[in-house]
C-alpha cells in the first residue's frame, strides 16, 4: 500500500485524501499529514496534524508507550471497552473506560476552543477565500456522450460474459442436456390419435421448462453484475440505459445460439411437423421467449439485488405465468378471476403459436374410415379447438407477445433508473415495493 | 520517492473541504409520515460536531474504534447516504484558493471492491478511463499512456495482464484465484484516480479543480493481508 502514498504525495497529483484506517503500521501512519481521532458516538477526541498527536496526548498524560504502536494505542485509550461497560451499567459508578473517553473527549473541546476552527488542520498560513464568486457547478453529469458509453460497456460485458467458463456451461449446455432428455423421452411421436395428448405435453414442455431454468441463471447472474452497476452508477459513470442497451446488445449472440441449439434436437427428434416454415416458427418463438425472460430475469434484479428476493419474485410471477398458460388448465374453463392472465402471459402467446403451429390445418394419421364422422377428431383444427385455442394466422398471438417484450425490457431500464440501491442507508422504499409486489401475486393465486 | 507525472505538469488547484460544525443525525424510527420536527426530536448522533478544514492536497487519516462514525462521515462527504433518515447540520464546503464550490467530483472507494473478475487489471482501467474521461479529439493512445502511467504509479504493472478473479474464498473452483486482495484495492483506487479532472485539463482545457479521494479502509486488515 506504500504505493498508494507515493501517489498521494505525488506533487504534481495534488488530491485531497481522506480515509478511514484500520490497524496501520506504525512507519505508514506517520505518512499522513493530518488525523482525526473519534470514539465511539462520533465525538472527537484529537484533530490535527498527525505530528502534534504524540504532544497532545503527552499534555493529558496518555504518552505512548515506548514500543507500542501509535494508532493502536491512541485507538485503545479512545474506546469504551464494551463488556466492562455493560457490567458496570448497574453501578452508579462509570466504568473506567467510559469516565477516560470522556475526560478526552472534554479535553479536546476545551483545547478546541483555543483556536479557530480554520486553524486545526492547516497550522501553516491560510488563503483567504474569495466566498464572492458564485459557486460552479459540474456542467455534464456524465464524461462521455451516449453513445460512447454503449460502445464501451458493450465491449466490456463481451469480454466479461464470454470468457466466463460457467455462463457457457450454465446457459449453452443446461439448453443442451435439457433439450436431450425432452427429445429421449418424446423420441419420434407417431402421428397419430393416441399421441395427441404427448405432442400438447411436449410442446407446453418445452415453451415452459428450458425458460424457467435459464430465468434463475440470468437472475443470479445479472444481481452479481448489478453490484458492479451500482457502484459505477454512484461514481457517475454511465446512464442506466446505455448500462442496459450494453447489456441487451453483448447478450444477442448467445441468446440467439442457444434456442437454436436447443430447438434442433427437440423438433427434429421427437417428429414434429415436418415443413421449413413451421421449424421456423417453433425456433422464432423460443428465441422471442428466452430476450422475454432475460427481461423478465431485469426487471427482478432491478427490484432487488439479493438472489433470495429477486429469485423469489421470479418464481412467482413465473410459476402463476406457467400454471395459467392454457396446456395444464383448459383456456375455456379458466375461472373468471385469473382469466384475465391469458392477455399478460407470455407463456400462454407462445404456446398458443406453437400449437397453431403444430395443428393448424393439419390431419393427423391413422383415421380408420374416410369420411367417417368420428374421423372430426384427427382434424387438427379440432384438437386446437378443444384447447380453447383460436386458429387465427398468429394475429392475435405474435403482437401481443412482441409487446410483452417490449415492456418487460422497459420496465426493466426504467426500474434500474428509479431504483437506486443506496450504498448506505435505508431501502425502505425498495421494501415496500416488493411487499406490495408479492402480495399483489399472492392475490391472485389464492 | 520518485513522483512520476499522471500525465501533463499542468497543475490543478488542490481543494480544500471545510466542514463547519459539522454534525450528523439519523432519524430512530423512519416513519415516513412523520414530520420533520418529530424527526428531529428521535435522532441518534452519529458524529458530534465538528469543524475541521482538510487541506488540500494533504492526506487525512480518520482513526476510531468501530461505530464512531468513520464510514458515515465518508458516506456524506461522497452524498451517498439517505436523504430521509439523515439530517445533517452545519456546513461543508470545498474551496480552493480562489473559489469557493458548492459541490466537488468526489471519488470514493468504497470498503468492498466491486470488479469485473473476468477482465484483466489493464482492460479493467482502460474501460473506466474510456468511460470518465472526456475525449475532445483522437487521442486512444495517450489514453493508453495515462492508464499505463497509473498502472506503473500504483504498482501494479507486475500483474497488469491477470485476471481480476472473483473472490478468494469462493468455493467455485472454476473462478481463477485471479489478483491479490491488495493488489484488487490498488485496482479500485484506480478506477478513482482515473477520473481526476487534471487529466481532462490536459485534453480539453477544462476549467478545472483537483478531485477528492475517500478511501473506505484503504488498509487490508492484518489477519487477511495477501502481500
Amino acid at each position: 500500500m506504500e504505493a498508494l502514498k507515493n501517489l498521494t504525495l505525488s506533487p504534481t497529483h495534488r488530491t485531497t485524501i481522506i480515509c478511514t484506517i484500520h490497524q496501520p503500521r506504525a512507519d505508514i501512519f506517520q505518512m499522513f499529514d493530518y488525523v482525526l481521532l473519534l470514539s465511539k458516538g462520533g465525538y472527537s477526541i484529537y484533530c490535527g496534524p498527525t505530528m502534534g498527536l504524540n504532544p497532545y496526548f503527552e499534555s493529558l498524560h496518555f504518552a505512548c508507550p515506548l514500543h507500542s504502536n501509535p494508532a493502536d494505542y491512541y485507538m485503545d485509550i479512545s474506546s469504551i471497552d464494551p463488556i466492562q461497560d455493560s457490567i458496570d451499567n448497574q453501578s452508579i459508578l462509570e466504568s473506567p473506560s467510559k469516565a477516560r473517553v470522556k475526560h478526552l473527549v472534554r479535553s479536546f473541546q476545551n483545547y478546541n476552543s483555543n483556536f479557530t476552527s480554520d486553524n486545526i488542520a492547516t497550522p501553516t498560513h491560510q488563503q483567504q477565500t474569495n466566498t464572492d464568486q458564485p459557486p460552479i457547478q459540474i456542467s455534464a453529469k456524465y464524461a462521455t456522450g451516449w453513445a460512447q458509453q454503449v460502445s464501451t460497456l458493450t465491449q466490456r460485458c463481451y469480454m466479461n460474459t464470454y470468457r466466463d467458463p460457467w455462463n457457457l456451461i450454465g446457459g449453452i449446455g443446461q439448453s443442451m442436456l435439457l433439450s436431450a432428455v425432452i427429445t429421449a423421452i418424446f423420441w419420434q411421436l407417431p402421428d397419430s390419435l393416441t399421441a395427441t395428448e404427448s405432442r400438447c405435453g411436449l410442446l407446453y414442455i418445452t415453451t415452459t421448462l428450458e425458460p424457467y431454468i435459464f430465468l434463475l441463471i440470468l437472475v443470479e447472474r445479472y444481481g452479481s453484475e448489478l453490484k458492479i452497476f451500482d457502484r459505477e452508477l454512484l461514481d457517475d459513470m454511465y446512464s442506466p440505459s446505455a448500462y442496459f442497451v450494453s447489456q441487451f446488445i453483448a447478450s444477442l449472440p448467445q441468446f440467439t445460439v442457444q434456442p437454436i441449439l436447443y430447438s434442433i434436437p427437440v423438433y427434429f427428434g421427437c417428429n414434429l411437423r415436418s415443413g421449413g416454415q413451421y421449424f421456423f416458427t417453433f425456433l422464432c418463438v423460443n428465441i422471442v421467449i428466452t430476450f422475454i425472460v432475460s427481461g423478465l430475469a431485469w426487471c427482478c434484479v432491478s427490484l432487488h439485488r439479493s438472489f433470495s428476493v429477486s429469485s423469489l419474485i421470479a418464481n412467482t410471477n413465473y410459476t402463476f405465468i406457467c400454471l395459467t398458460s392454457g396446456y395444464l388448465v383448459n383456456f375455456n374453463s379458466l375461472p373468471i378471476y385469473v382469466f384475465w392472465v391469458k392477455f399478460i402471459s407470455f407463456l400462454a402467446y407462445s404456446y398458443q403459436i406453437v400449437m397453431v403451429n403444430e395443428f393448424s390445418d393439419n390431419t393427423l394419421g391413422g383415421c380408420p374410415y374416410y369420411d367417417d364422422p368420428d374421423c372430426t377428431q384427427y382434424d387438427g383444427n379440432e384438437v386446437l379447438q378443444s384447447n380453447g385455442i383460436a386458429n387465427d394466422n398468429y394475429i392475435s398471438t405474435w403482437p401481443p407477445l412482441l409487446t410483452i417484450f417490449i415492456v418487460y425490457h422497459l420496465v426493466a431500464v426504467l426500474l434500474l433508473d428509479f431504483i437506486r440501491n443506496p450504498v448506505t442507508g435505508s431501502i425502505i422504499l425498495q421494501l415496500n415495493f416488493i411487499h406490495h409486489y408479492i402480495f399483489f401475486n399472492r392475490g391472485c393465486r389464492w | 520517492m520518485d513522483y512520476v507525472p499522471l500525465l501533463s505538469s499542468e497543475e490543478c488547484d488542490p481543494v480544500d473541504v471545510v466542514l463547519s460544525n459539522f454534525s450528523i443525525h439519523i432519524a430512530k424510527n423512519n416513519m415516513p409520515c412523520a414530520s420533520n420536527k418529530n424527526k428531529i426530536k428521535q435522532t441518534k448522533v452519529l458524529l458530534q460536531p465538528l469543524s475541521v478544514r482538510v487541506k488540500g492536497g494533504s492526506l487525512f487519516a480518520i482513526l476510531g474504534s468501530s461505530g464512531s462514525g468513520k464510514t458515515t462521515l465518508l458516506n456524506v462527504i461522497s452524498q451517498r447516504y439517505d436523504k430521509n433518515s439523515t439530517i445533517i447540520f452545519g456546513d461543508i464546503s470545498y474551496e480552493t484558493p480562489n473559489r469557493k464550490y458548492e459541490y466537488c467530483k468526489v471519488g470514493y472507494v468504497t470498503q468492498s471492491d466491486l470488479l469485473l473478475p473476468y477482465l484483466t487489471v489493464k482492460e479493467t482501467i482502460h474501460f473506466a478511463a474510456k468511460l470518465k474521461v472526456p475525449q475532445c479529439s483522437s487521442i486512444d493512445s495517450s489514453l493508453d499512456t495515462l492508464v499505463d502511467n497509473l498502472i506503473g504509479q500504483l504498482g501494479l504493472s507486475e500483474c497488469k495482464n491477470t485476471r481480476i478473479g472473483d473472490n478468494a474464498n469462493s468455493s467455485n473452483l472454476a473462478i481463477r484465484r485471479g489478483i491479490s486482495g491488495g493488489e484488487k484495492r490498488r485496482v479500485s483506487v484506480a478506477l478513482q484516480v482515473v477520473s481526476n479532472p487534471q487529466c481532462k485539463y490536459h485534453y480539453c482545457n477544462y476549467k478545472c479543480h483537483s478531485l477528492i479521494l475517500l478511501l473506505g479502509q484503504c488498509f487490508v486488515p492484518m489477519n487477511q493481508r495477501p502481500d
